[in-house]
């Protein structure tokens, strides 16, 4: 972050405008980039959904087949979703077929679509782990395995047994942004405030409000004597770690949210209409940023979003009945925006979670659990499919840790690198972007997923 | 997940606050830049006979114009860690008091609960929960009431912290709607923040509003029928963020480390399966407020303690940390009280908790040492047993770090801070009206986190300068272009207004005595310096200080009230007011 900083902020200000009274439109934006085809366009995003909390994605993607229902129905017990309920999807593994949570309308019909696949029985791993391994304690495992505040960081740091303080999106946030020359900190946009998946050894976020996109701060525009000494503050007021810390926020804050207010005003209204939910604004709003992508000067880009409250120890069944319509509507309404920009097939979005949970129940819910269930959308997803092996739920499968907590047969690395390799970069190349990859290059949680995307 | 207020309509609240301060502004600018500097005021300058440096409470002074800078500035520093925010009268009170008395003081001082003023507007409005104001929103009047106008500060900042380290939050709609609910949480933590850890974490545990967030209520042993299991929800979090944490501690807060140099968890899955089984067969106390009015539906206590249902307890002895085990055959109370000791005597639980304390009311890296002070306080010293609040709080706030703390002012912390040094009014000592904005601009209000990991985490850092020095600062996790534009509004909101705060009802008018910054505007040197002390410690820097006297005397010194403001505004946002400190 430092690097795109530790600048002149006057010379910056001046350049914007602000301090000449200049202000209208940006001065180094050309207005025939508006509306500009994207057929040719090199432009790739990739959207992070993070549920926050620990979804309970064995009743996302769920078993229809008689026997293997009939195995849910047995473990899950009262967390089990009526057969009759299930929405079901075209695919099957072996003799098992699949149906959806009631309330994921809209995914399905982005499933059978071939827009969107399921990625099972995946999460953190830090090398490649057999059962027999883990009961050894013979392996290097996740930090925290089971707790929140690992388990969520894991996801996103994709270096599970460390506790690192960069993310996969901010470590490709690096080696990507050269190519976002006109204004770098488009390169890592987040609707949920700071989070490690975009945090980056020279890149971190910039945080816009999912509700108002930008906001203003109060004088800025209006006041010389209080925009003057606002911006000798943040060049001045610097005098230890801390203080530059903020006045770094405070800098960028201004100055790219300027550039983004500029850029948005010229924003085309979209004719998709989106749910007034707040997880369903902050789509809309990233839809709205990508269709300036050009004004902003961005090629490539990531985007963070959470949706949180999925620590579901009680009442499983009625909070997900709650929560989930936000989030199939607010994926599928954001696929329909991104089909009106004519750039579904530049932007892929994937959803993230702590952790699957307990098949078996405590009586009201399910508790913290290990490998679970993710929703991979976009036009260049090889949707309709489900990826990886759905585990057997029986009680005897070594990969049943206790309590139905699976022990993952696909490592995030996997989906990562696919993620990488979609984006432009060879993650063997940089082998900081994904630390354990390699340990999984041709081991079983380590492949399966190189024909997600269409390149 | 999402807390019952009308944003629509305090969006447009913002936006007229924002209006009328913007106009303020431009008229504050117009005037021209004539403003000249004069000769700073002599009359804060050191003019008392010099005192011997620390407070010792016998200087015999009659008058603001007899206190020595330097005291005035030491009180300063010490109030902006011990309290809310102290007034400039606070300030000056405190220089004749010594810190032991003040501490002594506070620690006497009768508890002022947040429960009877929830009653009190429960009596005024009644409560329905469509109506305005919505009775969800009375446990932050009484925060307001309390935090503003109580003189037990210290008390409520404690439990103010603890909030933050006990985590519960008003997100979940059934802890929302129910008006008694984190108010009576909050009584729980301010009687027990001067007593003993011990019986605070008994307190905790058995909180129904605990039990709801943390799923422990109505938790039933197993059921090898339906094939369910204890939920392992409290179990968990009690262990990782309420007592020991993930790694065994050395008494200043460093991992002990195993002959490889890996830290030693302190416990594993089995061991939180054991502690599940003892939080097993609690239930609500009593049925609640207003049965009618929850949505038909079960209408818990949340003011009222839970209460044990010995046929839904597991049965059974439970091996418990320190391979201590819980007998088979004694009571379920027993059990529960048998592994809140058993946590509270795990040797991390004063490195773990005094750390957290630290962090949150004084600096984010204290050095280990300064942890190993306060955990040695924690771990009874002379008279204090283990876990005696009083003396851990004492070693906290005493320390000789205290003086050079650095951590970044919270959001909500800051507005607090704010609206109390602006010494405000209201015809009846209470501030309904005050919260109301400050959830929605900065995302952060009291007890409203968005999980029990709290607002952010204490062991936040980000790559660069940060991380290189090895430090954390947890603060800076909401400290985003969009959260920084929020509490810079909030300031210009609150202060850029002709009277009384805009709200969604007819609460009181609020006003601020500005009376005592008025005098000085006429000299702009003097106005920043007193600001600075009573808002900043004196901790502004020299550098901000400059920038601000040039903005101020380009305003005609006939305008005191834009000079004022001006000032305010711009001490208030400068990164030297919101980042605790001094300049290296």
């Amino acid at each position: 972050m430092s690097a795109f900083r530790r600048r002149d902020f006057l010379r910056s200000a001046s350049r914007l405008g602000l301090l000449t009274g200049l202000g209208g439109a940006l001065p180094f934006i050309h207005q025939s980039v508006l509306g500009a085809d994207d057929s040719d366009e090199d432009y790739r995003a990739l959207v992070c959904v993070l549920l926050a909390g620990g979804a309970d994605s064995f009743n996302l993607l769920v078993p229809r087949s008689q026997s293997a229902y009939s195995m849910y129905k047995a473990r899950r017990g009262d967390l089990a979703l009526d057969l009759n309920r299930l929405l079901p999807i075209g695919t099957e593994q072996g003799a098992t077929t699949f149906g959806l949570h009631p309330s994921l309308t809209g995914l399905q019909g982005l499933f059978e679509r071939q827009h969107g696949a399921w990625l099972t029985n995946i999460g953190p791993l830090v090398e490649p782990t057999s059962p027999d391994a883990f009961n050894a304690g013979q392996v290097d495992l996740p930090l925290g395995l089971f707790s929140h505040a690992d388990q969520i960081s894991s996801w996103q740091t994709v270096d599970p047994g460390t506790r690192t303080t960069t993310g996969f999106g901010g470590r490709l946030g690096d080696l990507l942004i050269n190519q976002n020359s006109q204004q770098p900190l488009a390169t890592s946009i987040t609707l949920s405030g700071s989070n490690v998946f975009q945090s980056g050894r020279s890149t971190g976020s910039y945080s816009m409000n999912a509700n108002e996109g930008v906001r203003t701060i109060g004088g800025f525009d209006d006041s010389d004597v209080f925009r003057s000494a606002l911006i000798r503050l943040i060049a001045d007021d610097r005098g230890n770690v801390l203080r530059r810390a903020y006045a770094d926020k405070l800098d960028s804050a201004i100055e790219t949210g300027t550039v983004f207010r500029e850029a948005l005003s010229q924003a085309q209204a979209l004719n998709t209409a989106f749910a007034a939910d707040p997880f369903s604004s902050a789509m809309a709003q990233i839809a709205r940023v990508m269709s300036i992508r050009q004004l902003l000067g961005a090629s490539r880009q990531t985007f963070f979003v959470t949706y949180g409250g999925w620590d579901h120890h009680e009442d499983t069944l009625g909070q997900m009945d709650n929560m989930l319509p936000a989030l199939d509507q607010g994926l599928s309404q954001f696929f329909t925006a991104l089909e009106e920009l004519g750039m579904s097939h530049q932007v892929t979005t994937f959803t993230i979670s702590d952790f699957g949970r307990t098949l078996t129940s405590n009586g009201k819910g399910s508790d913290h659990g290990w490998g679970g269930q993710a929703w991979v959308m976009g036009g260049a997803v090889n949707g309709g499919q489900i990826f990886g092996q759905y585990p057997e739920l029986d009680v005897d499968n070594p990969l049943d840790v206790g309590r139905g907590r699976f022990l993952p047969t696909t490592s995030v690395d996997a989906l990562y690198a696919e993620f990488s390799r979609w984006m432009g970069v060879e993650p063997l190349d940089h082998p900081s972007l994904l630390p354990n990859y390699a340990k999984f290059v041709g081991e079983s949680q380590g492949i399966g997923l190189e024909a997600l995307l269409a390149r | 997940m999402h807390v019952v207020l009308d944003m629509g309509f305090i969006r447009s609240i913002i936006w007229c606050c924002l209006g009328a301060g913007l106009i303020i502004l431009l008229g504050a600018c117009g005037g021209g830049s004539g403003g000249q500097s004069a000769e700073p005021t002599s009359s804060l300058q050191p003019s008392a006979p010099a005192t011997s440096g620390s407070s010792t409470g016998t200087v015999p002074t009659t008058s603001e114009q007899d206190l020595s800078r330097t005291d005035r500035v030491s009180a300063a520093q010490f109030l902006q860690l011990a309290t809310f925010g102290a007034t400039a009268a606070e300030i000056d009170a405190k220089t004749k008091v010594s810190v032991d008395e003040w501490l002594e003081a506070q620690f006497q001082l009768p508890i002022a609960r947040h429960t009877p003023i929830v009653n009190r507007y429960l009596q005024t409005y009644g409560y329905d929960i469509d109506a305005m104001p919505n009775p969800g929103t009375f446990r932050r009047f009484a925060f307001w009431e309390r935090a503003i106008g109580s003189p037990d500060q210290l008390r409520q900042l404690v439990a103010y912290a603890l909030t933050q380290v006990f985590v519960v939050s008003d997100r979940p709609t059934p802890i929302f709607v129910n008006p008694l609910a984190l108010s009576s949480y909050y009584d729980t933590l301010l009687e027990h923040s001067f007593g003993n850890f011990e019986d605070l974490l008994l307190a905790v545990t058995l909180h129904p509003v605990m039990g709801f967030y943390l799923s422990h209520v109505n938790n039933a042993k197993s059921d090898p029928v339906a094939n369910t299991f204890p939920d392992e929800n409290y179990a968990r979090e009690v262990m990782q963020l309420f007592t020991i944490g993930l790694y065994e501690l050395n008494l200043d807060g460093s991992w002990v480390l195993d002959p490889a140099g890996k830290p030693i968890p302190t416990y594993d899955n089995q061991v939180i399966r054991e502690f599940s089984k003892v939080f097993t067969g609690l239930s609500y106390g009593e049925t609640g407020y207003s049965p009618d009015l929850m949505f038909g539906k079960r209408n818990p206590a949340f003011n009222v303690p839970m209460v044990m249902f010995e046929e839904f307890h597991e049965l059974g002895e439970k091996r418990l940390l320190n391979g201590e085990v819980l007998p088979n055959g004694q009571s379920a109370m027993e059990d529960i009280q048998g592994a809140v000791k058993n946590l509270f005597q795990h040797a991390n639980v004063g490195p773990f908790i005094g750390k957290l304390l630290i962090q949150r009311l004084i600096t984010s890296n204290p050095s280990p040492a300064y942890v190993a002070r306060v955990a040695s306080a924690f771990n009874g010293e002379g008279e204090a047993p283990r876990g005696d609040m009083k003396a851990l709080v004492r070693a906290i706030l005493t320390d000789p770090e205290a003086a050079s703390a650095e951590r970044i002012r919270e959001p909500f912390r800051r507005y607090v801070h704010m609206i109390r040094a602006l010494e405000p009014t209201s015809e009846d000592g209470s501030y309904p009206g005050l919260g109301y904005l400050a959830q929605f601009l900065t995302g952060q209000h009291v007890l409203s986190a968005p999980s029990v990991f709290n607002f952010y985490s204490p062991a936040f850092t980000q790559p660069g300068e940060l991380e290189t020095l090895g430090w954390v600062s947890p603060e800076l996790q909401i400290t985003t272009e969009d959260t920084i534009v929020g509490i810079t509004n909030l300031v210009a909101a609150t202060l850029y207004r002709e009277q009384g705060l805009d709200t969604p009802i007819d609460f009181p008018d609020v006003t601020f005595n500005l009376s005592h910054y008025f005098a000085l505007a006429d000299e702009g040197e003097a106005l920043v310096d007193e600001i600075a002390i009573v808002f900043a410690g004196d901790q502004l820097s020299q550098a901000a200080r400059s920038i601000i006297l040039d903005a101020v005397e380009e305003i005609p010194a006939t305008n005191r009230q834009d000079r004022v403001n001006l000032a305010l505004y711009l001490t208030l946002i400068a990164p030297s007011y919101a980042v605790l400190g001094e300049d290296a």
